[in-house]
């Protein structure tokens, strides 16, 4: 029982907020009906309810939105010129939270459209349709973007990202909405990397002269390729992967130490390991140790003066070219597959107005 | 015959995982190394000095030549070689006591080489000295160790040797009771000719047999010119 209980307020508890929304969409809707059936004094009540800041039910941006162009439109109906500034300041207030915000002259009057063409006169705004995920072979394929001033005015669509200006879409004149086609390149022509970016859209209004009006507005997306895996290129060549192009400086010092240690054996050899009493051949030993010294003096000089080693050079020098006739290939290879790659579009987090 | 051992010291020179190993070029191979069981064959001629110097009682019996002779050799992979060669000539009385005499000699061994630079040494050796009224013949078995001391660039090699020659055995004598043997010497190589001169001692000490104690000894020049690959 108590846990039945227990369901039933968890229910009610998540129940409340769509109650809510649910509320707002129906008096929305019984208002939009009063409207059509041109009860316009009814239809002014619940739509003044629905923006009312007392409003006990939650209002989407989108429904007021909504509220603010009906309240406009209704008082477009209206006679009097206080009824039609007030619309044209809901209309205004509508167009400010939606640039996009239009009315359709097939449900409109000419009246109430020619009072929202003066609200927009005096309202500037950009706007940007969210980006909608799309894949595009960027050879033949575009993507497509939305931008929107109220009115007449000179507007911008940069692609940025790190706060740097990676491709300028649009740079003109505008008034109302703009189709525009982006190919995924940057300015330099090439592809953008794949990575997060932003879609910035800066107006500055060409009819109210009064001051500097400018607005922006901006979306963020990711950017993502689809191609082939690319291959790694070779790392740069270590130290370690080398062979030493030059003898190290003690190698003369250590030639000589041997010439002369084979000198030293011969001539021990024949004064210590030959038997004292028998004598030994030291003419033999002589010649050796001659020879060792002769061959370690020699080593010694000869190596001081040429400490290269002409074949260790040779062999990096062949396979730095190895590495950069890989490295070239596998460029290459890596750049037909990029050449082939397909963009990914995707909206992210931050998108905004 | 230690021109064998010169060959064998250019056999490890000139096998490629053998020298990327020597310290002093502190080569990286940039090739894969050759086959593990690559075979390297080799020959060489060689001239010897020989001194041989005898006291059994009598006081110092000298004697001296020339012998000729060959030597082959074949390394396997860089790490086993095995050599083999003899040489023969007469030494002629130095000495009023002593005589003219035939000296052929013969030697094989097999050696290992854990790293380029030292042979650990096993085999035997025959000399025979042919006189005109008799022939003695010494057979020994020797061990030991051989450091081969590679100069920069790989043409030119030190050599330093020691062995024991723990069984030795020698027609009409006992047994010696201490005999051993050096070398030392150097060695150069060019393309596949090499050229090598030693100096090689055996020495041979007898027990005292009658109040008398035998003394004998070998002291070599040897000149080695080979092919090799």
């Amino acid at each position: 029982m108590r846990r039945g209980l227990a369901i039933l307020a968890l229910l009610a508890a998540c129940a409340a907020p769509l109650r809510a929304q649910s509320n707002t969409s129906e008096m929305l809707q019984r208002a939009i009906r009063l409207y059509e059936n041109l009860d316009i004094e009814q239809s002014l009540v619940i739509l003044n309810q629905i923006i009312s800041p007392s409003s006990p039910f939650q209002v989407s941006e989108a429904q007021r939105v909504t509220a603010f162009k009906y309240l406009g439109a209704a008082l477009a109906l209206q006679r009097g010129e206080a009824k039609r500034d007030s619309a044209i300041l809901y209309f205004r207030a509508a167009l400010e939270r939606d640039p996009f915000t239009d009315l359709d002259p097939q449900s409109f009057s000419p009246s109430q459209i020619q009072v929202f063409g003066r609200a927009r006169g005096e309202t500037f705004a950009v706007g940007l349709k969210p980006v909608l995920a799309d894949t595009i072979d960027p050879r033949i394929q575009r993507f497509r973007l939305r931008a929107l001033t109220t009115h007449a005015a000179h507007l911008r669509l940069e692609i940025r990202s790190g706060g740097q200006t990676r491709r300028v879409v649009y740079d003109g004149d505008n008034n109302g909405l703009r189709e525009l086609e982006w190919d995924g390149l940057a300015d330099d022509g090439r592809l953008l990397a794949a990575g997060r970016y932003q879609i910035v859209v800066l107006g500055e209004s060409r009819v109210i002269r009064t001051a500097q009006v400018r607005d922006t507005a901006f979306v963020f997306f990711q950017l993502g390729w689809l191609n082939e895996p690319l291959e790694d290129t070779l790392a740069t060549l270590q130290d370690t992967d080398m062979l030493p192009e030059q003898y190290a400086a003690s190698a003369a010092t250590g030639d000589l130490l041997k010439g002369v240690g084979v000198a030293a054996a011969a001539l021990l050899t024949q004064s210590v390991l030959a038997n004292s009493q028998l004598g030994a051949n030291r003419t033999a030993a002589g010649v050796v140790a001659l020879g060792g010294v002769t061959a370690g003096v020699t080593a010694f000089f000869v190596r001081q003066g040429h400490r290269a080693i002409p074949q260790n050079i040779l062999a990096n020098a062949q396979r730095r070219a190895e590495r950069e006739t890989t490295n070239a290939a596998i460029r290459a290879r890596n750049d037909a597959r990029l050449g082939e790659a397909r963009l990914t579009i995707a909206p992210a987090a931050g998108a905004g107005q | 015959m230690k021109t064998l051992a010169a060959l064998a010291l250019i056999s490890t020179v000139l096998a490629p995982r053998a020298r990327a190993q020597e310290p002093d070029t502190a080569a990286v191979p940039l090739a894969a190394p050759g086959p593990a069981l690559r075979l390297h064959i080799g020959g060489a001629g060689e001239g010897r000095y020989v001194q041989h110097r005898v006291d059994a009682g009598n006081g110092l019996e000298l004697q001296s030549g020339n012998l000729f002779g060959g030597s082959g050799f074949i390394g396997i992979g860089s790490h086993v070689e095995i050599e083999a060669g003899g040489a023969t000539g007469t030494l002629t009385a130095d000495s009023a006591n002593s005589f003219n005499a035939t000296l052929a000699r013969g030697e094989a061994h097999v050696a290992v080489l854990p790293v380029p630079w030292l042979a650990l040494r096993a085999g035997g050796a025959i000399h025979t000295f042919s006189a005109s009224f008799a022939k003695q013949r010494w057979v020994s078995l020797r061990m030991g160790g051989e450091a081969r001391l590679a100069f920069v660039g790989g043409k030119l090699h030190g050599m330093v040797r020691f062995e024991l020659y723990p069984v030795v055995s020698v027609s009409g004598l006992a047994k010696p009771s201490r005999a051993f043997g050096a070398a030392s010497g150097m060695i150069f190589t060019s393309g596949v000719v090499v050229l090598s001169a030693l100096y090689e001692l055996e020495r041979y000490d007898f027990q005292q047999l009658g109040g008398v104690t035998r003394r004998e000894q070998l002291g070599t020049l040897v000149v080695g010119l080979g092919l090799r690959r």
